[in-house]
C-alpha cells in the first residue's frame, strides 16, 4: 500500500503565497502609516498585490480539498475548537479588508476616516491571518509542528517575504497599475532620510534565523518523538534546509545588509544586492515551508 | 451519557486478522483502507525472538483531536461516546488525518472500490471482470453490506475521510460491532465505561491495561490488556 503525505504542495504554496501576501499588506500599512505621501506609490503596490497573493493561495488550497464545493460549510457549520474554521473566517475578513484597501489606493481616498478605519482592521485582520498560518499546524498535535514556535516562525518569514518582495519591487522599478510620475516617486523612496528598508530587512533576517536554530534546539531535547521527527527532516531534507533555508534564506541575507549597513547605515543597500539578496529569502521562504509541511507528516511506527 | 470503548485481551489474540477482514466485509471498506488494522513487531534474535500483533482501531476518544481540528462539525462526538464521521458535512481538509495520533482515518483519493467498475478480467474470456461480477450479484460490490447504510454512508465517496464507527449500526440494535462477533479467540470485548458493571470495566479492574500514546492526552477508550 502507497503512502500519501495527507497534504500535498498546494498546502505550502497556500501558506507561502498567503504568507507572502500578509506581509506585503503590513509592510504597505507601515509605509502608510510612516508616510502615506513619501511612500504612496509602493504601499499602493503592496495593497494591490496582497489580496492577488492571499487569494490565489486559497485557491491552491480549495484546489486541495477532497470536496472543494462545500468549503463555504467551513462559515455555518463553524467549529469553535477548530483552527482551521478560524482561519476561514480571518481570510474571508482580510480578503474583503484588502480588496476595499486596495480599491480605495486605486481612487487615491486614503485620508477619509473610513481608509483608517479599513487600514485598522486590515491590520488586525493581516496579523491574525499570519499567526493563523503556523497555529494551524501547531493545533494538530504533530511532533514536528507542537509547541507553539513554528507559529511565530510562519509569522516571521511571511513579514521577511512580504519586505523582500516589496524591496524586490522598489529596486527594479515595477510599478503596475502606477502612472509614470508616481513611478519616479518609488524610486526615489529610499534617499536615506525615510524608511530603511535595509534595517527592516537585516531584522527581521536576524530574528528569523534565531527562531530557527531555537526551534532546531528544542526539537533535539523534545523528547523521543519530536528528537526522531527531527533527524528525519534533516535526513530527507539535510541538504536543502542548509543550503536554501539557513545560508541562502538567511546567513547571505543577513551578512548582506550587516555589511551594507556597517558600509552607511543611513543608506540602503545597493540594487544589485537588494535584488539578490531578497531573490535568495523569498527562494529560502518558501523551501523553510515547504520542508516543515512535508517533514511534519512522516509517520513513524506507534509504539506499544 | 454513555462512553463505549473496546477492552483487547492480547493474550487471546492469535493475530488471525479476522477482525480486519470481516471490517472490510460489514462496512464496504475498500481495499488499502482499515477500519481495522494491526500494528506486527519482532524483536531479539534467534533463539530469543519476540513477535507482537496489536489490533488497532478508531480509539473513540474521549477527547478526540480530529473533533477538535474538523473545520466543519463532521468529526463529532455521539450520545454513546463514540466519536463519528458526518459525510455530507466532510469537506475532505484532512485535518483530522493530521491531528489523529493513531493513523486510523483514511482519505479516498479515488472513487472507492475501483476493482468492481473495471472490464478487465484476469483471465481474458476465462474468468470474468470485477464489473460483470458486481452485476451479476446486482449490489455496488458483491460482498454490500446494505445494513451500514443505516447510519453511515454505504460506501463512502471520493474526497472525503472514512473511519470505524465501532459499528454504531449494529450496536443501536443492541448487537456488538462485527469485529468483536467475528473474533474466533474472543479477544475483544465492548462495552460501556460509565457502567460500573460492564465486562469492559471488570476487565480493565482485572488486568493492568494499556492504551497507545496515552501521552498525546486524547483518552484513547481503546484498551489492552495481558501480552500477545
Amino acid at each position: 500500500m502507497e503512502w500519501h503525505a495527507p497534504w500535498d504542495i498546494r498546502v505550502t504554496l497556500d501558506l507561502f503565497l498567503g504568507g507572502l501576501g500578509i506581509g506585503l499588506f503590513l509592510l504597505s500599512v507601515l509605509l502608510t502609516a510612516y508616510g502615506k505621501n513619501r511612500y504612496r506609490k509602493l504601499a499602493a503596490i503592496g495593497a494591490y498585490l496582497a489580496p492577488v497573493l492571499v487569494g490565489v493561495g486559497v485557491l491552491f488550497l480549495l484546489s486541495e480539498l477532497g470536496r472543494p464545493e462545500r468549503f463555504l460549510s467551513t462559515l455555518y457549520n463553524f467549529n469553535i475548537q477548530s483552527v482551521t474554521s478560524w482561519g476561514g473566517i480571518f481570510q474571508v475578513a482580510f480578503m474583503v479588508l484588502s480588496l476595499i484597501y486596495a480599491w480605495l489606493y486605486f481612487k487615491n481616498n486614503t485620508s477619509g476616516s473610513f481608509f483608517r478605519v479599513v487600514w485598522g482592521f486590515g491590520t488586525i485582520f493581516a496579523i491574525f491571518v499570519g499567526v493563523y498560518h503556523g497555529l494551524l499546524l501547531a493545533s494538530l498535535g504533530r511532533p514536528l509542528w507542537i509547541g507553539g514556535m513554528v507559529t511565530a516562525l510562519f509569522f516571521v518569514s511571511s513579514l521577511l517575504g512580504g519586505t523582500a518582495l516589496i524591496l524586490l519591487i522598489k529596486e527594479l522599478g515595477m510599478s503596475w497599475g502606477v502612472s509614470q510620475k508616481m513611478a519616479k516617486e518609488v524610486a526615489s523612496a529610499s534617499d536615506g532620510k525615510g524608511f530603511n528598508f535595509t534595517v527592516l530587512f537585516c531584522i527581521l533576517t536576524t530574528l528569523q534565523l534565531i527562531l530557527v536554530l531555537s526551534w532546531q534546539v528544542s526539537l533535539s531535547r523534545g523528547g523521543l518523538e519530536t528528537a526522531a521527527t527531527a533527524n528525519n527532516m534533516m535526513d530527507q531534507f539535510g541538504g536543502l534546509w542548509i543550503g536554501f533555508v539557513l545560508l541562502a534564506g538567511l546567513i547571505i541575507p543577513i551578512l548582506g545588509s550587516l555589511y551594507s549597513l556597517i558600509k552607511d547605515r543611513t543608506s540602503e543597500m545597493s540594487k544589485g544586492m537588494a535584488v539578490v539578496l531578497s531573490s535568495l529569502v523569498i527562494v529560502g521562504g518558501f523551501t523553510f515551508k515547504y520542508i516543515v509541511i512535508a517533514a511534519g507528516q512522516i509517520k513513524f511506527p506507534i509504539p506499544f | 451519557m454513555a462512553r463505549y470503548g473496546m477492552v483487547i485481551d492480547l493474550h487471546k489474540c492469535v493475530g488471525c486478522g479476522a477482525c480486519g477482514i470481516t471490517c472490510k466485509n460489514e462496512n464496504n471498506v475498500d481495499r488499502d483502507i482499515f477500519w481495522a488494522h494491526h500494528l506486527k513487531d519482532t524483536t531479539g534474535v534467534f533463539p530469543n525472538v519476540k513477535y507482537e500483533f496489536v489490533p488497532t482501531l478508531c480509539n473513540h476518544c474521549d477527547d478526540a483531536a480530529c473533533v477538535k481540528s474538523c473545520p466543519t462539525k463532521a468529526m463529532h462526538k455521539d450520545d454513546k461516546g463514540l466519536t463519528l464521521h458526518d459525510p455530507k458535512k466532510c469537506i475532505g481538509c484532512k485535518s483530522c488525518m493530521q491531528a489523529c495520533p493513531y493513523e486510523v482515518i483514511s482519505f479516498n483519493y479515488n472513487a472507492p472500490h475501483a476493482f468492481w467498475r473495471d472490464l478487465a478480467s484476469v483471465i481474458d474470456k476465462g474468468t470474468a471482470s470485477g464489473q460483470e461480477t458486481a452485476q451479476e450479484v446486482g449490489a455496488p460490490i458483491p460482498y454490500y453490506n446494505p445494513d451500514r447504510a443505516a447510519t453511515y454512508e454505504g460506501i463512502r465517496s471520493k474526497g472525503i475521510v472514512e473511519k470505524c464507527t465501532l459499528c454504531d449500526h449494529r450496536l443501536a440494535k443492541g448487537e456488538q460491532p462485527y469485529c468483536v462477533d467475528s473474533c474466533p479467540a474472543g479477544a475483544r470485548t465492548v462495552g460501556d465505561f460509565d457502567d460500573s458493571a460492564s465486562e469492559v470495566n471488570k476487565l480493565i479492574a482485572q488486568y493492568c491495561s494499556r492504551q497507545l500514546k496515552p501521552h498525546a492526552g486524547t483518552k484513547p477508550k481503546v484498551f489492552y490488556i495481558r501480552s500477545f
